[in-house]
């Protein structure tokens, strides 16, 4: 296999080394960069916050939303977002339990990535709501009016594959950093710090009772997470499968929409795992191999969504529907076949790039192309949504949709929001899991002792 | 209820009003209970706020049950009967009187909307004077003053007297402008006024008049009348432009006698054949469409007539010969039962008035005098001369008069640019206007006493004659007004200082009553108790049988004398014809939100107006839709306003509604569109120039194909004969795995005939004043966010340039397998007993999924909270049984389940079922043709089963298994 051939971990760097290096940026003031990049991001969540406030206020009618499309940008954040947030738990628990070992210097930050995605995601249904002080009535609570939720709708399944996907999701990401607490708070020289780190360390002291502990629970915990990693967005998938609307009513969805996460998830984490491993210095951790093998990923779940575009389309014709027929004739020519073909652009031709190794491999090409699947995850979303909603069965209820100021906003609030969290994380957590990169770091080298150090 | 903040009204006496701002007291009061409020119950949203009953109870009122009271509709010279639902002391909803022959149950969107203007915040709350006009007294010119005072009604009367004194010792001309005077007791106020003075003329002038039609009725017949029309007798009716389902003399009553030769029940069916230059009602309900270029009707009248060369007729109007023939044959055969009319509102002068004599010559030609034209009973509809008002212009200019009048009228806006009344109003020295706000005409005027909402006052009316029916007040005054006939009559008698007690106008009106009704017609019975049947009945029918009159003898001479072509036919290039639509009229009601919001029938605009072009010209002129263009006719006169493209039209024709760009109507009606009544005529040569410029167009609907959809099942009479289940014999199976819901009891459903609908849009008025649905402003229809619950939609099928239209009313369809219900989160919206699908306001959170999830499209998102905004008194229009929605609900149609309720509880008191029809839902109430049938589709028996079964029921996209419990019948074309 290649990482046999090339060592996943700059093979100069010794394990002493990965503490040291991976803890800088949390014990060391936060360079420029960083604090750009967080002022902006502060901003534009506190801007997200006057929207809130402003359309509490107002009212829902402050969105661009109207009678035919009941759903916009809301909800193409919504599955956006939780689209980000596949990868994390997917590398962590999926790779893990087939022992890619590769995953182990981007699981971290995916992870996190995966939780304030989830995060951000979780906002929209809430913002999106008419009345939002009522949200809690999604909820089957015991009250005393005996009402109860109706669980035959694909929204309440949501609130329980979300909440529970989320849940999951941050159980497994802590469990994971529990020795990686133990090692920064062992690092520790200021009281406050040692103080804060001992207590997320839970008692960690790396004892041999302890790592048989950890590794069991995090195998369980690996298994547990698998299957929610794809019944997640198979479930946000029924919120439109199971409804009866054109372009929405359609067996393909769940795997499409599992596909399309992992895809643009992978994106996300290469997006974000090349600024990071520059701006803190961790090129020797997160090695051209990890990126080469996300690429490769990418590639390929590009291709499954690319085909997933090409049977829906298929479908729509030869089902014979007219509904059908006509909402995806729409989506390819209609009002928003700029929304269409940017999404066909950049989720089927624009990967196509990375068949060539050299540009797999290139830091910019996969940096750009990692944006553009985003843009393009973003717009399938949307003309999944909008187009399918704009002209329905009656043609006289067909209208346009145009999004307000306050969707643009609310869209980059969710990326003021994300990135605030992210942010904060890279300077207090360590971006890198160290106990399970060190690991690693022997199986570049051809010991014959290698399988010593598989989990 | 529109997103215009309402601002405190002019001229506001704040009698009635707090001071602004929080006293000491009060901030204490406040303080204590919001400390109560945060200690007893830390998450209660508002202050208690109690009930309190009544000490000593009013007679006839009791909370929570309506009372009614027959009254007659003041909205349009038509003065049909109706019956005003009264809540608590407030009128909430105007029903048709059933029992009115004319109407008989239903009214038009414009009567139930008229409801709103009571309440509306714009309308004087008291009289007021212009003091600077008042100061100038007798000088000859006068600047309006931009301030106004409020005056009482002493000083009124006192400032009256004195003025009217000094017009009677100078022997001074004193004119009373007015508009239709519908009434004859108040006519009758009005001549004695007048006659006390020596130079005193009343000049009646309704914008909208059918002078031609009286006019070519003296040439024909020598007298200036207006027939009664029966429609429900003929069988073929050709039309040249009359819309006689919109807005011609007497729109409901005529959908009435339209639809009952229109709805198949005995399996025959009337054909409709409509020659019309610009869009209608009418025309859009024709089997037969052709556009004709204006002032070409004659010649095909002619023509059909013999008159003129049919094959000429057909060659210089582009209509093919075999339509005409075949016209003409039909027209033999159906002798004594067709009815052909002349032109409408907009062909105006010579041309108009031979027209009208053609139609009449044709009708004597084709026996259908004294059959489906009934002399015996003339229409009063319209009954007034209406030309004098350029002699009164020119009078006044001269300076001849003295003191002018106005009541009813509002010239002012009405008149042609170049007409003057402006200028001429300037040199009258006292001007009084009655109107209910400070209108465009009013704004020339020195004093303006406002008169009474028609629901507040009394009066008579007689539409047709020997068919009286009264008005009586619904609500007592809701601001310091009075009755134009009182301040008369006051004016007319010496009676001391002036009150605003409605007595010498009650007392006057009863003991007319008495003199010229009561002992005319030799009633046995006291006359306390006629006159209270009548109050209850609301109608006084003393018509004998309509033909026992002698027939009118047509006078044959005229034709000759008749000009062929008319005016218009040697010039080139496009005619501005400007034109009433159904919610506009002649914009009277400009300040009327539910008017303004109300789709055109034909048009699906709302808000504003537009010149309508055909599609062909619009592409040949590479115009696209909300282009703003330029429009200017010859004399200079030029407006600016979008197009819209309406195919049907005429080629050569730029249609303009009038009604709008109104300046003085008020907050909400201010400034709309532009107003189409400046040019100097209603048809003219016009130039449309290009300004670049383009605005989005406030319609609800765009797109009007049915793309092979199962939306609208049609087919032609011929077929329809053959097998009537034509256009229907698709079935599709629809196989479930469910069920079904079991329905123990009712079981509610509706049937609605495509062949009866007009599209008149009566239904969403009704189900607007009903259900208390917001009004949310053009920009948010603009966006898609109007909230009727019940839309007429607008489908063409056909030739693209000249469709065949249908409209369908299209409200929730209550499916069986509701696909709304399975998606809402929290169980909001659910099945019931009954097969209601109900909304539950409360529970709602506002996904929005289930209106994503509904094929239909029928739900309605509060995007906004509409009814806060509303300003005083427009809250009180509201309806107590149904629930005002807060901000991000859902809503939807209920089948009005608090008349169901309403029905249930009655029957329940009497100790028996529910019988069938019985209920009916506002819709189907207002409803002028019978278009709409709600029942219980459990009874095997009752209407809405059998026509539920029947060959022509259908489910719009029935391929969906969604199981709507609305039934549509087919269209049927009588091509």
């Amino acid at each position: 296999m290649d990482f046999e051939k090339e060592p996943l971990i700059n093979p100069a760097k010794k394990i002493a080394d990965v503490n040291s290096d991976v803890c800088r940026p949390l014990e060391s003031f936060p360079t420029r960069a960083w604090t750009v990049a967080f002022g902006i991001s502060v901003s534009l969540f506190l801007m997200g916050i006057g929207l809130i406030v402003y359309q509490l206020k107002v009212g829902m009618g402050v969105w661009g939303l109207n009678h035919p499309v009941g759903w916009g940008i809301d909800i193409t954040n919504f599955v956006f977002w939780i689209g980000i947030g596949h990868a994390g738990t997917l590398i962590s628990a999926i790779l893990h339990l087939f022992r890619q070992r590769w995953r182990t210097s981007i699981n971290r930050a995916a992870e996190a990535m995966t939780i304030f995605a989830v995060m951000t995601a979780g906002l929209f249904p809430l913002i999106h709501l008419g009345r939002n002080w009522f949200f809690f009535w999604l909820l089957p609570y015991p009250n005393l009016r005996n009402l109860w939720v109706n669980f035959r709708s694909p929204l309440l399944w949501d609130v329980f594959a979300v909440s529970t996907y989320f849940t999951i999701s941050l159980v497994f990401w802590y469990m994971g950093l529990i020795p990686d607490f133990a090692s920064v708070r062992d690092r520790a020289k200021n009281r406050i710090r040692k103080i804060v780190y001992s207590l997320l360390a839970l008692g960690w002291r790396g004892s041999q009772r302890h790592w048989n502990h950890y590794e069991t629970a995090y195998l369980i915990l690996a298994g547990l997470s698998t299957p929610l990693v794809l019944s997640v967005h198979s479930i946000v998938s029924f919120d439109f499968a199971v409804s009866i609307l054109p372009g929405w009513h359609t067996t393909i969805f769940p795997p499409y929409f599992v596909a399309g996460a992992i895809f643009s998830g992978f994106a996300m984490v290469v997006t974000l795992l090349v600024i990071v491993r520059k701006v803190f210095g961790l090129e020797d951790y997160i090695t051209m191999v990890h990126l080469e093998n996300m690429n490769k990923i990418i590639l390929v779940t590009g291709m499954m969504v690319g085909y997933a575009y090409a049977c829906e389309f298929f479908t729509a014709w030869y089902s014979g529907n007219t509904y059908e027929w006509f909402t995806f004739k729409n989506r390819a020519l209609g009002p928003y076949a700029w929304a269409y073909w940017t999404m066909i652009f950049s989720n089927v031709a624009a990967p196509q790039v990375f068949w060539v190794k050299k540009w797999r491999r290139s830091i910019p090409i996969m940096f750009v192309l990692s944006l553009i699947i985003n843009i393009g995850m973003w717009f399938e979303r949307f003309t999944i949504i909008v187009t399918s909603l704009h002209r329905d069965f009656l043609p006289v209820n067909w209208d346009q949709y145009i999004p307000t100021f306050v969707d643009w906003g609310y869209t980059l609030f969710s990326f003021g929001f994300f990135f605030t969290f992210f942010l904060i994380f890279c300077r207090l957590f360590p971006t890198i899991a160290m106990s399970e990169v060190k690991a690693t770091m022997h199986t570049g080298r051809k010991t014959e002792q290698e399988h010593e150090f598989v989990f | 209820m529109s997103e215009k903040h309402w601002k405190h009204p002019e001229f506001e006496q704040g009698q009635d009003e707090r001071p602004e701002g929080v006293d000491r007291r009060e901030f204490l009061k406040l303080m204590g209970a919001a400390l109560a409020m945060a200690s007893a119950a830390g998450c209660a949203r508002r202050p208690v706020e109690k009930i309190v009953p009544y000490l000593n109870k009013p007679e006839e009122v009791t909370p929570g049950v309506a009372n009614w009271y027959a009254t007659t509709c003041g909205e349009c010279p038509a003065a049909c009967g109706m019956l005003a639902k009264v809540r608590e002391g407030r009128p909430i909803k105007l029903e048709g009187n059933p029992d009115h022959p004319m109407n008989q149950g239903g009214l038009c969107a414009r009567g139930q909307a008229s409801l709103l203007n009571l309440y509306d915040p714009d309308r004087l709350r008291g009289p007021v004077r212009s003091p600077l006009r008042q100061a100038q007294g007798t000088a000859r010119s006068v600047v309006r003053s931009p301030s106004w005072e409020a005056v009482s009604w002493e000083e009124v009367d006192q400032s009256m007297a004195a003025i009217l004194k000094e017009v009677k010792e100078k022997s001074g001309a004193l004119r009373l402008l007015t508009g239709h005077i519908e009434s004859p007791a108040t006519q009758k106020v009005i001549d004695e006024f007048l006659s006390q003075f020596p130079n005193a003329r009343q000049i009646v002038y309704e914008p909208l008049a059918l002078e031609e039609l009286r006019e070519a009725n003296r040439l024909s017949y020598g007298e200036a009348f207006i027939p009664h029309y029966r429609f429900d007798k003929a069988k073929l009716i050709v039309s040249f432009g009359a819309d006689f389902l919109g807005t011609w003399l007497s729109p409901v009553e005529f959908t009435k006698q339209f639809s009952q030769r229109r709805n198949l029940h005995d399996g025959m069916m009337n054909r409709l054949v409509v020659f019309e230059s610009y869009p209608t009602v009418t025309g859009s309900n024709a089997d037969l469409h052709i556009p004709v270029r204006p002032g070409n009707e004659i010649k095909i009248a002619l023509g059909l007539a013999g008159e003129y060369p049919m094959e000429k007729a057909a060659a210089e109007t582009g209509i093919d010969l075999s339509i005409l023939r075949r016209l003409a044959a039909d027209l033999q055969k159906h002798r004594g039962e067709s009815l052909i009319l002349g032109g409408g509102y907009s062909l105006k002068g010579e041309i108009g008035v031979a027209l009208h004599v053609a139609a009449n010559h044709l009708n004597h030609l084709f026996e259908n005098e004294g059959e489906t034209i009934e002399f015996g009973t003339p229409s009063h509809q319209n009954n007034r001369a209406t030309s004098d008002l350029k002699n009164l212009i020119r009078e006044m200019k001269e300076g001849r008069v003295d003191c002018l009048l106005i009541y009813k009228a509002n010239p002012a806006y009405t008149l042609p640019k170049g007409a003057g009344f402006e200028e001429a109003a300037a040199k009258v020295p006292h001007t009084l206007s009655f109107a209910d706000r400070v209108d465009e005409t009013a704004l020339k005027a020195g004093w303006v006493l406002p008169d009474h909402h028609y629901l507040e006052n009394w009066g008579d009316a007689e539409p047709i004659e020997g068919l009286l029916s009264l008005r009586q007040p619904a609500v007592a005054p809701l601001f310091n007004t009075r009755a134009f006939q009182e301040s008369l009559l006051k004016w007319t008698r010496d009676q001391g200082p002036g009150t605003r007690d409605q007595q010498l106008w009650y007392e006057y009106l009863k003991n007319y009553w008495n003199e010229n009704i009561y002992k005319k017609f030799g009633l046995t019975s006291s006359f306390q108790t006629f006159w209270e049947t009548v109050l209850r009945d609301g109608i006084f029918d003393s018509r004998r049988s309509a033909n026992t009159y002698s027939l009118r003898k047509f006078n044959t001479n005229i034709l000759p004398t008749l000009k062929v072509p008319g005016p218009w036919s040697l010039v080139p290039g496009p005619l501005l014809v400007t034109y009433p639509t159904l919610p506009a009229y002649d914009g009277r009601s400009a300040n009327n939100g539910w008017l303004k919001e109300l789709p055109d029938p034909v048009t699906k605009m709302t808000w504003r107006n537009y010149v309508a072009l055909a599609p062909e010209k619009a592409k040949a002129e590479k115009l696209k839709e909300g282009d703003i263009v330029k429009l200017k006719t010859d004399d200079g006169t030029t407006v600016e306003l979008p197009i819209y493209i309406q195919p049907g039209l005429h080629e050569d024709v730029a249609a303009v509604p009038l009604g709008f760009g109104r300046t003085a109507a008020g907050q909400v009606g201010n400034n709309l569109g532009a107003n189409a009544f400046a040019f100097a005529a209603p048809v003219l040569p016009v130039t449309i120039e290009k300004t670049g410029q383009w605005m989005k167009l406030p319609t609800t609907q765009q797109h009007f194909q049915v793309y092979g959809r199962p939306i609208i099942k049609e087919t032609t009479f011929a077929e329809y004969q053959k097998n009537p289940k034509a256009g229907n014999e698709e079935v599709i199976p629809l196989p479930s795995m469910w069920s079904g819901h079991k329905y123990e009891g009712h079981r509610w459903g509706m049937a609605i005939d495509l062949n009866a609908c007009t599209g008149c849009s009566a239904c969403m008025i009704a189900c607007q004043a009903e259900n208390n649905i917001p009004v949310v402003g053009e920009e948010r229809v603009k966006q898609g966010r109007e909230m009727h619950w019940i839309r007429i939609d607008r489908y063409y099928s056909g030739d693209e340039n000249n469709p065949d239209v249908t409209s369908q009313p299209m409200l929730c369809q209550h499916c069986e397998n509701a696909p709304c219900e399975t998606v809402c989160p929290t169980l909001a919206t659910l099945h019931n007993e009954e097969g209601l699908n109900v909304q539950v306001y409360n529970r709602c959170v506002g996904t929005r999924y289930c209106s994503n999830n509904c094929p239909y499209k029928v739900r309605r998102f509060n995007w906004f909270e509409y009814l806060w905004k509303e300003k005083s008194p427009l809250a009180m229009v509201l309806n107590p049984d149904v629930t005002v929605r807060e901000k991000g609900v859902m809503e939807k149609c209920t089948f009005c389940v608090q008349r169901i309720q309403e029905g249930k509880d009655k029957a329940k008191d009497f100790g028996r079922k529910v019988r069938d029809g019985e209920i009916k839902t506002a819709c189907q109430q207002s409803c002028p043709a019978d278009a709409i049938v709600f029942g219980d589709m459990n009874d095997p028996e009752s209407k809405v089963s059998q026509l539920k079964k029947g060959p022509r029921g259908y489910h719009v996209l029935e391929d969906l298994n969604v199981g709507p419990a609305i039934t549509y019948l087919t269209k049927v074309r009588n091509k």
